[in-house]
This record gives structure tokens, C-alpha cells and sequence, in this order.
């Protein structure tokens, strides 16, 4: 057993009692807890911004541009930046309109690239996979790929909002329901699982990194 | 001229043969469908004992090679120039010249060189296809279906379950002399769900006005917060009960999540409203504000599509409006020809893909059991081709 | 036995918290060494980063995430990074596309860097640039992965330390995200969606996952698609690669992952327990009120 002799390990584990004394019940310490934590995280978002996106995409490369007289160089980190301080015209209630151009600039370039990939990745690759293309009666596998494609298209039948539920529709429609409730039940049981594991590994940070009690 | 002409050509024919021997050995191809970046260069082993190759490049416009790759392999007698640092420019000719490489890496002897080549850009990338397809008639579906709904054809949605639950759950607090509570999410009005549950906002309000009953809007968005404000005075207009309107029923909270949890939380423990209905996004506060609704005794209704949230409410709430039921329910109510348009769209584009996943599975098997053709194994697959 | 009901159904929730703490505590003081079953999915990804030595290529670990999942998370990245590095794969450790990835990524660097430098001695020792590279935060987020499909060296010109990837015996070569042998991406949120989106559909590179438990259900439709080369699933995921680490490479270290399972366990079964018991007493509890009206 040695118990940690460094100062920033007690901070954190004091942090740490403090948080989880709200399970008893909401105090003062664990709201002071909660403010550092939002105020420190967003300090520390600002300076990281700050460094490596302002000082190493703007700064840096427009006085570079200015030294090397790059007049195209200038041009092209001016340009974006311009439309990135657009944003802060949300602040006037006159002028708030003008936010609205980076947007369009931002929601147009994401659309334009992931168009393309979401097809493939998120509906051609998944109905691909879903598609059977051979049984064998004797191999398990081939079971569970008819599960699979029974629940996609009960599922898809539940989700169509343009028939009415009734008659063989309405029946499909209700084991399509089973499988998403089924798939809940283990989305569910997967997140316990998580919510113990943070537990634990606090838990494991305070008898071993603080304590010293486990090895 | 002609006689002139055709000697010089025979001539040009017979010296380039005598030089054809070796860049025959060399073949340069163009990588298809791609922005014209890559070469594919090909070559045969020689007939003595090499234990790799360089490749050297010559561009047009100047006057020495540079090496563009290494392989340190013999067999391998294929090389795709590729690098950014030595980029290849559509249009621009080069020429390439193989030198095989002893076991110490030490230059043997030229291999060959190649004809003059450049690359081309394609303007369509055909493997792609499927995927242009696939966008094309979403677009097409979705202007269709919201010129459709725009002209006021009356498209058909189907009635949400969830809705019936809805107008009894304002029926039930009316009977206990209760608040009703409506949560319109923790997100902005950038998202679908928020859209979604100020659309149902408007006709929950305006029962709740004729039952005179009275609404508990928190927000946690200055922005939704106004609008929401008006909706739920709008709504007490419509239903002729503008006296009824209590402008601190609809109120801004804050916007730090937990805390306005907490605050939505001493709501429900002090008024005991009868009925909760939460619309809209949710992050982890899910499970915290169902949790204390169940323990008040009030009737639930949760309806998001984040889906890592749906299973908390499903447990801790009496109805949910699962996923796109939100947007449905919304479109339902509200009419409007946007999400009437866009609803519709979407219910085409399932019942697409539906076909193509029992259409396939069905083809397939009947290939697979009784046919038992490649060809139409190739052709199944190529309907769903990805770029490999 | 009312009685018994009756009092569970009154029971302050407080008592259950407490319990579930002391169900962590103390397996984690006594344990009990349950034994890991290594499934499938965690193989598939063992075997894949294992594949990588015989091609020479570079293996992308990245920290996508932030001190709130680390606990699940940061086993698997000690342990990929393990991995590879015992088996000379060269390795680009990369902090992903938030800042706060960073911090996790230099965290875990220095943990896998002095323990194997302190298990080896001199001349045996892993040595940076030629074993690993550790990359900075770059910011973009899907633009940082376009940009590294098409120049890897534009988008990153230096290393974290400020050195020339150029001059690095691990990135020198690297110079586009396709001459990459694998991206693994831990990470809590749909990032590796992104990933799968962008450096898969687009540019080729296969990618595996490291995931809470929370992703973990979402990420089984990719998986058996065979779109995820494999997954590692919340700390049992991470267990199971410890697990295969000390089977199959005699990496012999303090399993972090593979010590929490007993207490994993033990709090698993108990909450087993004590929904089986909410469920009869919510039942009984019903009946019995409908009788007495």
C-alpha cells in the first residue's frame, strides 16, 4: 500500500469524491465540482483553438503570405476567413442575417462531399449485406442472415407512413416492432455495461493511482 | 507533296520501329476514372538476375529524370505512379525509364524506356454511377412529392398511434385540474426534432386551451424559446381563449444541459404536472427527466430521434414516437408541405430499397438453386456496386 | 413475504448505489479472476493489425476521444499500440479529429513508450520516428481526412514534436491515407462512421474500431457488413485484446481492462438481480392493489 504522493493525483481524486457525493444528494461542493469542470474544459477548447487553428491557419500563413508578397496565397486564407467571421454577426440583431452566408458556405461544402459516401457506405454497403444471396439449411449462418433480412424489411414496413397499419401490413408492421424493441434491449444492456466500466475505472483510479490499495 | 509525305511517314514508321523493341517492354496506361494523378506502368522481368527496380521519370519541359518509386521486389513488374510530391498534370507528356537494381540496391541496367504519355482527367467517375442514380431520384422523389403536397394533393399519412395517446394524455389532465408539461428538446431550431416538436407544440397547445388547462413550456434555447412562446399564444388565439394565455407559462431556463434538467426536474416534483410530453433532441438527460416524471405519477409521452435515447424513454414512458414517428407526427398535424413532401419522398425511397432487397435476395436464390449462372450472380452485384 | 415487496418497493435508491459500489470495490481488492471468452469481432481485428507486419505498412491508431470515456477506452489503445509495437509494425498515433483527442493520445503514448523502455534494455529499445510518430491536432475534422487521401504531408507537414514527417523513418513513405495498412479508431461518438465514410469509401483504407459499450450495438450492422475489418466493444472488448496480447505475443503487463471484469461481473449480476426482483415486486404490487379496490 503507498499512497500517492503527488499533488495532482489528490486534486483529481477530491474532484472525484466531490462529483460522486451528489448520489447522496445535490450539494455546494458538487456544484463548485461541475463549474470548474464546464469552465476548464471550455479554457482549455479556446487556447487549443486559439494556438493551432487561428495563430497555425491564419496568422502564420498570412504574414508569410505578406513577407513572400504570395498575393494568391494572401487571397486564399483571406477569403475563407472572411466567411468564418460572418459568424459573428449573430451578435447585432440588425445585422444577424449575414450569418447566414457561412452557413450556406459550410452546409453546401459538407453536402457536396458526403452525398456520395453516405449512399455508399450507409445504404448500398448495409443493403448489400442484408441481401441473401445463398441458404443453406444446414448452416447456422444462413439462418441468421434470413433473421437479418426479416427484420430489415418488418422494420422498413413499420416505418412507412403512407399505408395504413391494418390487415397484412399492420401484422408485418408488428414484428418489425419486436426486432426494434429487441435491438433496444441490447442497445440498453450495452449502455450499463458502459456506465459500470466509467465507474470502475474510477474507482480503479482512486485504489491504485490514489490509494495505492490494488495493484 | 503526297509521294513526299508518305516516304517521310514510312520513314518515321521504320526508325521508331528500330527504337520500338525497347519501349514495347514498357507499357503506360492511364488509371481510369480518376482526376488524371495516376499512371499505371507495367514491364517485363528481364532474363537475368534482377532483385528489384527504380522508376525514373521524365516530364516534359525539362531535362532530367527524377525517381518516382522504388520496388525492391523482382516479380513485381507493376508500378502506379502516384505521389503528390512528384504530381502528374493531365495533358502534360512523360516519358519512363526502368532500371533494375542488383541485391545491393546498386543500379544495374536499364530495363527500358517508355513511349511519351500523359494522363487524363476523367470528367465522370463510371463507377460511381449507381451512387449518381441513387442521388438523382432522391432529389427527384423529394420535388416531386413537395410540388405535390405544395399544389394541396391531398397525400395520404397514415394515423400515428402515438398521437391517439397524445390528445388522451391532455384529456387526463384536464379531468385531474392538472399542467400539462412539454419539453421541446435541448437542441436548436437547426435540428429536425426541435422543428418536429414545435410543429406538434401548436395543436397540443390549442387542445390544451379549449380544455382550459394549463401548458408548462421550459426551454433551454433563447432562440426556441421564442418561438415557442409564440406558438403556444398563437395556439390560445386560435382556440378563442387569448385571456387564458399566461405569458410566463413558456420560459427560458438556461442553457448549461444539467442544470436545466434540474430545474425541469423541481417543476415536475413541485406542480406534479399529469401529463409530460418530451419532443425534440435529447442527450443524457433522458433518463433523468423520464425517471422523475415516472416517480411524479404522470402520464409520458417521449418522442426523439436519437436513437441512444430512445430505449430510456421507451422504459421510463408510457408512449414513444420512435425516430422518423416524430417527424410523421409532426407532419401529420401540421400539414405542411415540406415535411408532408419530405415524408413522402422518404416512404418511396424505403419502398425502393425494399424492392431491391427482396428483388436481389429472391433473384439470387432462384440463381443459386436452380440456374446456377455466374452471369447473373455479376449482374445482381453490379446493381450495388461500390467502388473498389 | 408482502412485507419483502413492500419494502423493496420503498427501498431509498441510495442503498442500490451503495451496493453497486461496494460490488465494484470489492472484487477489485479480492479478485476472483474470472476468465475472458475472446469473441470474434475482437479476433478479426487482432489478426488484421497482426497480418500488418508481413506488408511493412503503417498501422493509424486514433485517440478519438476525451477524458469522460477513457476508462473504456484507453485500455485499447495501450493495447493496439502494444501490440503493433511488439511486432515492429510501424505506428502514426494520431489524436483524431477533436482537440481533446490529443491530450488522450499523448497520455497513452508515454504509457506503452515507458513500458516498454523500461522492459528493454539499451540497443532493444522502441526509438521515436523509426517505431512510432505521434501527429498533432489538426483542425477540420472531415476535411483533415480528405486532405490526407490526397497529400498526407500537406495536411500534416510536422510531427507533434515539430519534426518534417518528410524526415521520419515511420511517415516518409506515407503520402497518401492509402498507403496506410490499417486506421484503427477508438473512439466513443459516430466519428468512426466518418472515418468509414471518408478513408474507406473513398480512398480505400480498411478501418477497425474501438468502441464504449454504448456505440458498440450501432457498430454490429458495419461489422457484419464487413465494412469494420473487426471491433473492439466497450472494456470487455478491451479485455479480450489484453487477453490476446498475453496469449499469443507474451505481452505480460498490468491488464487495466482484464482486473475490471470481475468487478464488471460482479456488478452485472447483481443488477440482473435486482431487475428480476423490480419486475416481481412491480407485478405483485399491482395485483395487490387491484385486489383491494
Amino acid at each position: 500500500m503507498s499512497i500517492s504522493t503527488n499533488l495532482w493525483v489528490w486534486l483529481a481524486a477530491f474532484l472525484t469524491l466531490t462529483i460522486y457525493s451528489f448520489l447522496y444528494k445535490d450539494n455546494i461542493m458538487y456544484k463548485f465540482a461541475e463549474h470548474l469542470f464546464v469552465g476548464a474544459s471550455v479554457g482549455w477548447s479556446i487556447a487549443i483553438i486559439w494556438h493551432l487553428t487561428v495563430f497555425q491557419y491564419i496568422i502564420d500563413p498570412i504574414k508569410e503570405a505578406v513577407l513572400n508578397k504570395d498575393v494568391l496565397g494572401f487571397i486564399l486564407v483571406l477569403v475563407p476567413t472572411i466567411i468564418g467571421l460572418m459568424y459573428f454577426s449573430r451578435f447585432s440583431r440588425s445585422k444577424g442575417w449575414i450569418a447566414r452566408w457561412p452557413i450556406a458556405v459550410t452546409m453546401g461544402y459538407y453536402t457536396g462531399i458526403s452525398i456520395t459516401p453516405s449512399i455508399e457506405t450507409n445504404i448500398f454497403k448495409q443493403v448489400e449485406g442484408t441481401i441473401l444471396t445463398s441458404f443453406n439449411p444446414g448452416s447456422l449462418g444462413s439462418w441468421w442472415a434470413l433473421l437479418l433480412l426479416v427484420g430489415v424489411v418488418t422494420t422498413l414496413f413499420y416505418f412507412f407512413f403512407s399505408v395504413k397499419h391494418a390487415g397484412f401490413v399492420g401484422r408485418t408492421a408488428k414484428v418489425g416492432i419486436w426486432f426494434v424493441m429487441i435491438a433496444f434491449g441490447a442497445s440498453f444492456g450495452y449502455t450499463v455495461m458502459a456506465r459500470v466500466s466509467l465507474l470502475i475505472g474510477r474507482i480503479q483510479f482512486l485504489l491504485h493511482d490514489w490509494l495505492g490499495i490494488i495493484k | 507533296m503526297v509521294k513526299i509525305i508518305l516516304i517521310l511517314i514510312s520513314l518515321a514508321v521504320f526508325i521508331s520501329s528500330i527504337f520500338a523493341d525497347q519501349s514495347d517492354i514498357i507499357e503506360v496506361r492511364d488509371v481510369p476514372n480518376d482526376d488524371g494523378s495516376a499512371l499505371l506502368i507495367n514491364w517485363e522481368k528481364p532474363d537475368y538476375d534482377v532483385y528489384g527496380y527504380q522508376i525514373y521519370r521524365l516530364d516534359q519541359g525539362t531535362n532530367e529524370y527524377i525517381q518516382v518509386g522504388e520496388i525492391t521486389n523482382a516479380d513485381q513488374t507493376e508500378f502506379i505512379d502516384y505521389d503528390p510530391r512528384y504530381p502528374l498534370i493531365p495533358g502534360v507528356q512523360v516519358q519512363y525509364k526502368i532500371i533494375s537494381l542488383d541485391h545491393l540496391g546498386n543500379e544495374l541496367e536499364v530495363v527500358g524506356t517508355s513511349e511519351l504519355f500523359s494522363t487524363q482527367a476523367s470528367l465522370f467517375n463510371f463507377y460511381k454511377v449507381n451512387s449518381f442514380i441513387a442521388t438523382a431520384f432522391i432529389f427527384v422523389a423529394l420535388i416531386l412529392f413537395l410540388n405535390l403536397a405544395r399544389k394541396g394533393k391531398g397525400l395520404f399519412i397514415r394515423k400515428i398511434a402515438g398521437l391517439d395517446a397524445l390528445d388522451e394524455a391532455v384529456g387526463r389532465a384536464t379531468e385531474m385540474g392538472k399542467p400539462v408539461l412539454y419539453v421541446p428538446g435541448l437542441s436548436t431550431m437547426d435540428d429536425v426534432a426541435t422543428i418536429a416538436a414545435i410543429n406538434i407544440l401548436g395543436p397540443v397547445a390549442k387542445k390544451v386551451a379549449e380544455y382550459e388547462t394549463k401548458i408548462i413550456v421550459p426551454n433551454t434555447n433563447p432562440i426556441v424559446y421564442t418561438i415557442t412562446h409564440e406558438v403556444v399564444k398563437e395556439s390560445y388565439l386560435e382556440a378563442g381563449r387569448p385571456d387564458a394565455f399566461d405569458t410566463d407559462q413558456v420560459y427560458f431556463i438556461t442553457d448549461v444541459q444539467f442544470a436545466f434538467v434540474a430545474a425541469v426536474n423541481g417543476v415536475m416534483m413541485r406542480e406534479k404536472p399529469a401529463t409530460n410530453l418530451f419532443l425534440g433532441m435529447f442527450w443524457a438527460e433522458s433518463l433523468l427527466l423520464a425517471e422523475t416524471g415516472n416517480i411524479t405519477g404522470a402520464i409520458q409521452i417521449a418522442g426523439t430521434d436519437a436513437v441512444t435515447q430512445l430505449p430510456f424513454f421507451i422504459t421510463a414512458c408510457d408512449y414513444t414516437l420512435i425516430g422518423e414517428e416524430l417527424y410523421a407526427a409532426s407532419a401529420y398535424l401540421s400539414r405542411d408541405p415540406i415535411l408532408v413532401g419530405t415524408l413522402k419522398a422518404q416512404d418511396l425511397e424505403k419502398a425502393v430499397i425494399l424492392f431491391l432487397l427482396l428483388g436481389i435476395s429472391l433473384f439470387s436464390l432462384i440463381n443459386f438453386y436452380f440456374i446456377h449462372s455466374s452471369a447473373i450472380n455479376r449482374i445482381l452485384a453490379s446493381i450495388l456496386m461500390v467502388n473498389s | 413475504m408482502m412485507k419483502f415487496w413492500l419494502f423493496l418497493e420503498r427501498l431509498d435508491r441510495r442503498w442500490i448505489y451503495l451496493a453497486i459500489g461496494l460490488s465494484v470495490i470489492i472484487p477489485l481488492i479480492f479478485p476472483f479472476n474470472s476468465p475472458t471468452t475472446i469473441t470474434p469481432p475482437t479476433v478479426n481485428l487482432w489478426n488484421y493489425i497482426d497480418s500488418l507486419a508481413e506488408t511493412g505498412k503503417p498501422l493509424m491508431v486514433i485517440t478519438d476521444y476525451a477524458p469522460s470515456t477513457s476508462p473504456e477506452l484507453d485500455p485499447m489503445s495501450r493495447a493496439v499500440i502494444r501490440h503493433a509495437l511488439e511486432k515492429d509494425i510501424p505506428i502514426i498515433i494520431y489524436g483524431g479529429l477533436y482537440p481533446q483527442g490529443f491530450g488522450m493520445s499523448q497520455r497513452v503514448e508515454q504509457y506503452v513508450i515507458d513500458e516498454m523502455n523500461h522492459k528493454k534494455v539499451n540497443g532493444d529499445t522502441i526509438i521515436y520516428g523509426e517505431d512510432w510518430v505521434l501527429l498533432p491536432f489538426i483542425p477540420g475534422a472531415t476535411a483533415v481526412i480528405m486532405g490526407m487521401g490526397d497529400d498526407f504531408h500537406r495536411t500534416s507537414p510536422e510531427d507533434a514534436r515539430g519534426n518534417s514527417l518528410s524526415d521520419l523513418e515511420v511517415t516518409k513513405d506515407v503520402r497518401r491515407l492509402g498507403d496506410i495498412g490499417l486506421i484503427v479508431d477508438i473512439s466513443g461518438s459516430s466519428l468512426p462512421r466518418l472515418w468509414l465514410q471518408y478513408a474507406t469509401t473513398r480512398y480505400g483504407v480498411p478501418v477497425g474500431v474501438g468502441t464504449t459499450a454504448v456505440s458498440a450495438a450501432e457498430y454490429y450492422a458495419f461489422l457484419q457488413t464487413g465494412q469494420f475489418v473487426g471491433m473492439m466493444g466497450g472494456m470487455k472488448g478491451a479485455a479480450e485484446y489484453e487477453q490476446l496480447n498475453e496469449d499469443l505475443i507474451e505481452v505480460k503487463v498490468r491488464r487495466v481492462a482484464s482486473i475490471a471484469m470481475d468487478a464488471q461481473n460482479a456488478v452485472h449480476i447483481f443488477i440482473i438481480i435486482i431487475v428480476i426482483l423490480g419486475n416481481i415486486s412491480f407485478f405483485v404490487m399491482k395485483k395487490n392493489k387491484a385486489r383491494r379496490f
